[in-house]
Order: structure tokens, then sequence, then C-alpha cells
């Protein structure tokens, strides 16, 4: 192991909360992390948690299921879930047009607001979560949409280099 | 022949909505090919609800608790009911109850009036636009015939749907409201054991009927009622008409109107001399 004997908690390379468990914030030994290309995003210009995730209608970044009418119709459109207390605060109502962004990427998409989404309490603040599937693109497919991937940090961990997609910061507004 | 049902266990279903593109695969159903052409629900839901091309649909409901976020999956498609009101009204027969309690629409008589849609209390049969005809689940009765499950209970990666005889069926999903009660999900329900007097597809609703969107207690259209009384009169009332004028015919034979044929014959008099 390249980051220690044992397994260790490290916070995210973006994270809006501190590491209590150990004196590092993130592994030192993230495999991207110094490239130009990263541009961490300010927890406090960008105060809003994403992950991303699959969906069991599509495959990967929907290269061929995207292509395949009765996949696209059961899953068309690229979305970002979000709870209502957020969807409140920003305005934004179900169904919406969004914009999400951070110092990377800047991606429009339809909003989910759902009860299932869930502000945390972290350190005493409200934090707020948002997630989105990655399935989509433009180039083919009779189901087009926003790439999630252009939001997402190009940070690998210590050991195999997995990339840090499922956890970053960003911020949300209605477009 | 005993009667078959299929089983579907919401409790156990994923909602991968597996079922809903094998039915369209099994069934030869195509999907919209026009690029960024389908509509969106601002949920997990595929689309709003059935429609010609679609005979089996997932649906999302949700629903916030202080126990936890109640997620209600239910598979809408035909329930096949014993009682089914398209039947009643359908004025080609183009819809029957087969041996195993399975309502076939036979779209080769369909002459897509849309009919059943407004008499099904659960407007499932749809109408397909193309085709110009109505369409609903078939119990995949071809399949059925072949000794093969359904394609929809075949495809289930969660065991989720069960196809066999009625009142096994019956018994299993009764089986299986019990353990949900056991387990807290105290509003636990089986549907279509007595509704419409008594369904082939059941379905087990873990958190209650009203939940899943289901009647709790769905009822023939008043019309369709009516519709049954008033078909065998308007069938006597035809037969009236028809032996009326095969009456009126009979009478009539050799009948010789006063006066029309001098007036032909001075008509062609008429006609000579002009010329």
């Amino acid at each position: 192991m390249k980051d220690g004997p044992l397994t260790e908690h490290y916070e995210p390379f973006e994270s809006p909360a501190k590491n209590l468990i150990n004196g590092g914030q993130s592994t030192p030994n993230l495999t991207f992390g110094s490239a130009k290309s990263v541009k961490p995003s300010d927890p406090k210009k960008y105060p809003i948690v994403c992950t991303t995730y699959r969906m069991t209608e599509h495959w990967q970044t929907g290269g061929m299921t995207r292509n395949i009418p009765w996949l696209a119709e059961a899953m068309p459109k690229m979305f970002v879930e979000m709870s209502l207390e957020l969807a409140k605060e920003k305005g934004i109502a179900n169904g919406d047009q969004v914009r999400v962004f951070n110092d990377r990427g800047d991606i429009e998409m339809m909003a989910m607001v759902t009860p299932r989404f869930k502000p945390f309490t972290i350190d005493g603040k409200t934090v707020h979560q948002v997630g989105m599937p990655w399935h989509w693109g433009y180039a083919s497919g009779y189901a087009t949409g926003a790439i999630a991937n252009d939001l997402t940090p190009n940070v690998g961990d210590a050991n195999s280099s997995i990339p840090e997609y499922k956890a970053y910061l960003v911020n949300v507004e209605k477009a | 022949m005993t009667e078959s049902a299929i089983l579907y266990d919401s409790s156990k279903c994923s909602a991968c909505k597996g079922c809903q593109v094998q039915c369209k695969q099994w069934n030869m159903l195509p999907s919209s090919m026009v690029k960024d052409g389908y509509e969106s629900t601002g949920s997990y839901q595929s689309m709003a609800d059935l429609n010609g091309d679609t005979r089996l649909l997932i649906e999302f409901r949700e629903k916030d608790t202080p126990a936890g976020v109640e997620w209600a999956f239910s598979r809408r498609a035909c329930f096949h009911c014993t009682e089914p009101a398209c039947m009643d009204v359908c004025p080609v027969g183009a819809i029957s109850r087969l041996d195993d309690g399975t309502v076939k629409l036979d779209s080769s008589k369909c002459v897509g009036c849309k009919y059943c849609t407004a008499a099904c209390p659960f407007s499932v049969p749809k109408y397909r636009e193309n085709f110009g005809v109505s369409n609903k689940c078939t119990l995949c009765d071809d399949r059925v015939a072949k000794g093969i499950e359904p394609a929809c209970v075949k495809t289930c990666p969660a065991a989720a749907i069960f196809y066999g005889p009625r009142t096994e069926m019956l018994t299993k999903g009764k089986a299986r409201v019990a353990e949900l009660k056991v387990a807290g999900f105290n509003k636990a329900e089986l549907y279509g054991e007595t509704q419409m007097g008594g369904m082939h597809s059941l379905f087990v609703a873990k958190f209650g009927f009203e939940a899943h969107g289901l009647i709790r207690d769905p009822k023939k259209p008043d019309i369709v009622t009516l519709m049954s009384i008033i078909k065998p009169l308007t069938g006597l009332g035809i037969a009236a008409i028809v032996g009326g004028l095969g009456i009126s015919f009979l009478s009539s034979i050799g009948y010789t109107r006063d006066g029309l044929t001098e007036e032909l014959e001075t008509a062609d008099e008429a006609a000579k001399e002009e010329k």
C-alpha cells in the first residue's frame, strides 16, 4: 500500500469537511494531485458536494445503450438529483433546467428534486449534496445530454489511480 | 384448464425496468427513434403512462415519512380481470377471456374505437396510432401456449415477478404480505384477489394500495353496465327493423303503383316527338 501499511481515512481531494481522524486532510499520495488541469474547487465558492453514479438503464457513457431506442426511452435525460431543502434555497422546481458548475466545467441539465436526498449537518453547518449519473454525452445516441465528467477532478488514489469521481465540489443555480 | 396469474412483489422489485424493456422486445413494440424525442417525467419513471407501444411500465412514487422515504414501485400493466369492462364494451368482440383467465385483445379484429380505454377503470388499453388498433398486455399467451413463462417473468433479475396457477400465486402473495407485516410494513396488502371479480395479475403492495397508485375498490363504469342492457336491446331493435323490412318486402310482391307505367310511356312519346 502506497499510502501506509494500514487502511486510513482521508477526506476527498475536495471536501467541505475537516479530517478529524488524523492530521492529514487528503492523502499525500494522490497520483495526479499537482497537475494543473485539476483546478481544485474552493469550498467557500463551491459549497455543495457532488457525486456521480450509474443507472441500470445505461452502461458507462452510454455509447451503446443510448443507441438502443428501448433503453434510451427508459432513461432519456441527464439530470441532477437534489434535496427539497437545496431546491427551495436556490428557487429550483422539479424538472427545471439547472446549471451545475465549478472551476473545471459548467454543465446544464434537468433538476430532479427528491426527498431521497437529505442535507448533512457537518461540524454544525448544513452541507448539501447533489448527485448525477454520467451516462450522457453529445456525440451519438437517441438521447443526448451533458457530460458529468466535465466537472470531476482528475485525481487518482494512491494505489490504483482510480479517479475520485464520487466526491467533489460544485455549485448549483437555475439556468 | 386451471387459471394462471402473474404475481408482482413490489417489495422485491428493484425497479430496474428489465420487464418493461423485455416486454417491448418480445412483443416487437418499438420506441421512438427521434433523437432526444423522449418525454421526461422528472423522476426515474420512463414515461407518464402506458402508450400504444408500451404495455408494461414501472412506476415510481415516493413519500417522505418520519420512518424514512417510502419509495413505492408499481408494475403498471393489464390486470386481466375476471369481469373485464373492456370485453363488455368491445363492439366487435376483439377482447375475449381465455381458459386460463387471460384477457386477450385480438388486434386483427380490433377497429380502434377506444371504447376499451374509456371503460377500463385503470385505462390500461392504449390506442396504437400507426396501426389503428388498441394494445395491451396479452400475458404472453404465445409463450404460455408453448409452456414458457411470460417475458417479464423470465427476465426479472430480482425474482419479483412470478407466474403460475392462480391459487398458488394467491397463497404465495398472502404469505409474502404476512412476512412484510412481521418485518414492520404494516400497510402491506395483496391486490387482485377480489378486485374486478379477481385478477390474473396480483400485486404485493409493500406500502399499501394508495402508495402504489392502486385503486382500492375499482368498479366498472356505470355506462358499461348500461351497455350490457342496451346491447341486447339494440340487437332486438335491429332484428325488429330487419324483420319489418322483410315483412314489408314480402307483402309488397306483385304490387305496382297506379299510373306509373302510363307516365313512363308518356315521357317516352314526348321524347320521340321532340326528335
